[in-house]
C-alpha cells in the first residue's frame, strides 16, 4: 500500500532532524544488521553491543551523515568494522550462542534481551565461528549483507580476487562443516 | 547434502527478530545521542487508549469495557481485595505467551450502536477494531501506517498513523496493563475481588467501579471475569449510569485468544471493491516537495553560471549566462553563429574564441554583447519588476516586456530549473522500477490536455521527476510524456471541433543529469545534462530516443556580479 520510501530520502529527512524518519531506517535494517552481527561475531549479546553502537554512532553523526552509494552497504560496513574491534576486545568474549543452545532460541526471550535467534541462524552463526575471520567476513558481507566483491575489498583491503577467494573457500567450507552437521 | 545455493539460501532465510521493549530502547538510546526526541509514547499513559475509544458517545461504554477488561486484571493493585487474586504477574505471563486477542462487545438498550470488535496482534503489532454502523480501523505500528473504512463512501483511506493515533500501549499486553492501570488510578477507581460464576464455569470476578464525568455518564459499573485456570480474562459486563442514578446504558463482552487474527483491513470485512486513498504517499510528497523547494532556494541563490548548448555533433550553437543574487536574477541568451554562417566550417574557429573555462566563456560573451551582429536575448528581474530585451542581426536592440510582478517569469532553464525543476504541488511520490534500481525517488505530476490561446492544443502531459537524495535531491532525470489519449484528461471530448492538422502525435523526452560535483559548499550541481527526444510520432512510445542538446554547465559559486548587472534600467533598447 505505501510506496517504499528510499533510503536516502529517509536519510535525508533525518539529517534534517526527523526522528521518525531514522525510526524506519532503524525498522527497516535492524534485523539485516542484527544477523549479519550475529554471524561475524557467534555471540548474540556481542552482536547486540554492536548494532546497539552501530545505530547510536549513526544518530550522532548525523550532520555528518553522507551515503555516497546505499545506506545497507554502509551500515554493514560500519558492523563488519565494529564487529573486528569486538573480536579483539577479548575481555568482553562470553554469553556465546552455544551457551544458549540448551533453550528454546525462539522463546528465550528475556526482557533484557533484544535479538531473538532462530535454530537455523544459530546453527549457521556456529558454522561461521569455524571459518578464518577475513573468509566470515567475507561470506557474510557478500551473502548476509549483499555487498559486492569490489565494496568488500574496500573494507578487507584487499583485491577483489582476494575477496572472491575468501568467499570460495569460505563456502566451500561452510558447505561441509553444515553437511557433516547434517549427517551427525 | 547441502549445495553452496542452499547455504546461500540458508543466508537470506536464517530468523532473527527482535524484543519490542529492546527496540524502544536502542531506538530512545540512538535518538537521545542524536539529540532528537525519542517519540515517548508511554508518557501519553492510558490516555491515548480512552481518547481513541472515548471519541464516539455512543461507543464508548461497549469500547470501554473492551480495553478496561484488561486493564482492570491489575486489580491487586487496588484497595478492596477480599478474595486472593489472580497475580498480576501471572496475568501478565498468561498474556504475553499469546499472540492474539480478540473481544467482541454490544451494547443493550434502545439507543444500542451494534456490536463493536477489538482485534490485537500482539507479535505483530496489529490492531483492528470493527466499530458500530460499519466503520473499521486497521493499524499496524511497525510500519506507522493507518487505514480506515467510512460505509457511507466506500472509501479505504490509508495514512501515516500519528503518534496521537496509535494507542502504543497496545502493543504488548504488559504495557497495556500497566498504562491503564495507571490511568484508572488516576480515575480513582475502585476494585474489588470475588470468586462467582460465569457462563457456567466457575470465575474470579473483578467488580470495578469508576466515577468519572464525562458526556453526561457519571459511574461506570464493571464486572469483569477472569478463568482461575488460564489467568486470561474471558468476559465482562459493564454499566454506566448518570449522576441520578438512572442507568443510560449496558454492555456485555466476551474475549478470545486465537492464533491468528486479521491480515488487513480486507479481514475485518471491508468490501475489496471500496475505493482506496492513499494519503500516506500525499503526506510524504508534502514533506519531500516542502524540503526539495527548500534545498533548492538555498543551493541556487548566489552564482554565475554559463551554459553551453551542444547539439549532437559537439558544436556549441548557444550559450546561456544565468546570473542569480537572491531574488534578482539575469538569464542572457547568446547565439553563437550569426545568421547565415557556416556552423560545420567556423565551429573550430569559435570553439578556440570560446574556449573551455568559465573566465574564456564569460570573456566571450562581454564580447559578443559588443558584437551589434550577433542575437542575444536578455530577460531581468530586479526582485520587483521584470523585463526583457532582444537583439536580432542588424535590427539592434528591442525591449519586449516590462512589467511589475511578484515572481521571477524568466525562461526555465536557469541552474536552479536544470537541477530543481519547479514539480508542482499536485505531484505525487510512485513506485517505478528506474528509481527503485538507482535509489531515486520519482514523483509524477501529470496535466490536463488544453488549447492555448492561440488556438493550438496543448497535449495531456505526464512528467516523472527522480530526485536523487545523495545529490542534494537534484533531479537526475525527467521524463516528459505528451499523449494524445491520457487516461487522465479530465475533459475526454476537448479535441472536439479542433482542426486535425492541428494536433500533434504523442512524445516523450528525457533530460539527464549525467556528471555532477560536489562543491566546497557541501553541495551538488550539475556539470552535463543530456537531452533525449523521440520526436512527435504516432509510435512514439516504441520509438528509440535521440540525443539532442547536450548541456554542459561552468559555475561560480561565489561571484562578483558586473556592475549594473541587475539594474533594469540599464536594460539596452530602451
Amino acid at each position: 500500500m505505501r510506496a517504499p520510501i528510499s533510503d536516502r530520502y529517509l536519510i535525508w529527512r533525518f539529517k534534517r532532524g526527523s526522528a521518525e524518519a531514522f525510526e524506519r531506517i532503524y525498522e527497516r535494517h535492524k534485523t539485516g544488521l542484527l544477523k549479519l552481527a550475529v554471524v561475524l561475531l557467534g555471540d548474540v549479546h556481542a552482536a547486540e553491543d554492536v548494532v546497539h553502537d552501530v545505530f547510536v554512532h549513526v544518530a550522532q553523526t548525523r550532520a555528518n551523515l553522507r551515503v555516497t552509494g546505499n545506506l545497507k552497504s554502509l551500515l554493514a560496513t560500519s558492523v563488519a568494522n565494529r564487529a573486528r574491534n569486538y573480536r579483539r576486545d577479548a575481555y568482553r568474549r562470553h554469553n556465546s550462542l552455544a551457551k544458549q543452545a540448551d533453550g528454546d532460541p525462539a522463546t528465550a526471550c528475556e526482557p533484557a534481551q533484544w535479538a531473538i535467534v532462530s535454530e537455523q541462524l544459530q546453527s549457521l552463526s556456529e558454522a561461521m565461528a569455524q571459518l578464518p575471520a577475513e573468509q566470515r567476513e567475507a561470506v557474510a558481507l557478500h551473502l548476509g549483507a549483499g555487498m559486492s566483491f569490489p565494496e568488500i575489498g574496500q573494507i578487507q583491503n584487499a583485491s577483489v580476487n582476494t575477496v572472491q577467494g575468501r568467499c570460495r573457500y569460505g563456502l566451500e567450507k561452510l558447505r561441509s562443516l553444515l553437511n557433516s552437521e547434517a549427517t551427525k | 547434502m547441502r549445495t553452496v545455493r542452499d547455504i546461500k539460501v540458508l543466508f537470506r532465510d536464517a530468523g532473527i527478530s527482535t524484543h519490542p521493549a529492546a527496540d524502544r530502547a536502542v531506538l530512545a538510546d540512538a535518538l537521545q545521542a542524536g539529540g532528537l526526541t525519542a517519540q515517548t509514547r508511554s508518557a501519553r499513559s492510558g490516555r491515548t487508549i480512552w481518547r481513541f475509544f472515548m471519541d464516539s458517545r455512543t461507543t464508548k461504554l461497549t469500547a470501554a469495557i473492551l480495553v478496561l477488561a484488561a486493564v482492570v486484571l491489575g486489580a491487586r493493585y487496588f484497595n478492596g481485595t477480599t478474595v486472593k487474586a489472580v497475580e498480576f504477574s501471572e496475568i501478565v505471563e498468561a498474556m504475553n505467551k499469546i499472540p492474539w486477542m480478540h473481544g467482541s462487545a454490544a451494547s443493550k438498550g434502545s439507543n444500542a450502536p451494534g456490536a463493536i470488535e477489538l482485534w490485537i496482534g500482539f507479535d505483530t503489532q496489529v490492531q483492528g477494531y470493527k466499530m458500530p454502523y460499519g466503520r473499521v480501523s486497521f493499524y499496524r505500528l511497525k510500519e506507522h501506517e493507518k487505514a480506515e473504512y467510512d460505509p457511507g463512501s466506500n472509501t479505504i483511506t490509508f495514512s501515516p498513523a500519528q503518534e496521537s493515533d496509535l494507542p502504543a500501549q497496545l502493543t504488548s499486553p504488559m504495557q497495556m496493563l500497566e498504562s491503564m492501570h495507571r490511568m484508572l488510578k488516576d480515575q480513582g477507581a475502585e476494585v474489588k475481588v470475588r470468586m462467582g460464576d460465569y457462563q457456567g464455569r466457575r470465575v474470579q470476578v473483578q467488580e470495578i467501579s469508576l466515577t468519572m464525568a464525562d458526556h453526561g455518564m457519571n459511574r461506570y459499573a464493571l464486572k469483569l471475569y477472569v478463568d482461575p485456570q488460564s489467568k486470561l480474562l474471558c468476559g465482562g459486563e459493564a454499566t454506566a449510569s448518570g449522576a441520578d442514578g438512572v442507568v443510560i446504558s449496558t454492555a456485555e463482552i466476551s474475549y478470545d485468544y486465537p492464533q491468528t487474527g486479521p491480515g488487513d483491513i480486507y479481514d475485518l470485512g471491508v468490501p475489496r471493491d471500496a475505493k482506496v486513498v492513499n494519503d500516506a504517499l500525499a503526506n510524504e510528497f508534502q514533506a519531500l516537495w516542502k524540503q526539495y523547494r527548500e534545498v533548492r532556494a538555498e543551493a541556487a541563490n548566489q552564482y554565475i553560471a554559463i551554459i553551453t548548448h551542444a547539439d549532437r555533433k559537439g558544436i556549441i550553437t548557444r550559450l546561456d549566462v544565468d546570473y542569480r543574487s537572491d531574488r534578482k536574477h539575469r538569464m542572457e541568451r547568446h547565439s553563437v553563429f550569426h545568421n547565415g554562417e557556416m556552423v560545420d566550417q567556423l565551429w573550430p574557429q569559435y570553439k578556440e574564441q570560446l574556449g573551455d573555462s568559465l573566465e574564456s566563456l564569460l570573456s566571450w560573451t562581454h564580447n559578443h554583447y559588443d558584437d551589434s551582429q550577433g542575437t542575444l536575448a536578455i530577460y531581468l528581474y530586479d526582485g520587483e519588476c521584470y523585463g526583457s530585451t532582444i537583439r536580432s542581426g542588424v535590427n539592434g536592440w528591442r525591449e519586449r516586456v516590462r512589467l511589475r510582478t511578484s515572481a521571477d517569469p524568466s525562461p526555465l532553464e536557469s541552474l536552479a530549473d536544470l537541477a530543481w525543476p519547479r514539480i508542482a504541488r499536485t505531484a505525487r511520490i510512485i513506485e517505478d522500477d528506474y528509481a527503485r534500481r538507482n535509489g531515486l525517488t520519482c514523483i509524477e505530476s501529470l496535466s490536463q490536455g488544453r488549447m492555448t490561446r492561440d488556438g493550438w492544443p496543448s497535449l495531456p502531459a505526464r512528467f516523472l521527476y527522480y530526485l536523487d537524495p545523495a545529490w542534494d535531491y537534484m533531479c537526475r532525470r525527467q521524463v516528459t510524456e505528451r499523449r494524445p489519449d491520457a487516461d487522465w484528461q479530465q475533459d475526454k471530448e476537448w479535441l472536439a471541433g479542433v482542426d486535425p492538422n492541428k494536433t500533434r502525435d504523442g512524445s516523450v523526452a528525457v533530460q539527464e543529469i549525467t556528471e555532477a560535483f560536489e562543491a566546497p559548499n557541501g553541495r551538488w550541481y550539475p556539470v552535463v545534462i543530456v537531452e533525449q527526444s523521440t520526436g512527435d510520432r504516432k509510435d512514439y512510445r516504441e520509438a528509440p530516443l535521440a540525443t539532442g542538446t547536450t548541456k554542459r554547465i561552468y559555475l561560480d559559486l561565489a561571484p562578483k556580479f558586473p556592475a549594473g548587472v541587475f539594474d533594469i534600467d540599464k536594460l539596452p533598447g530602451q
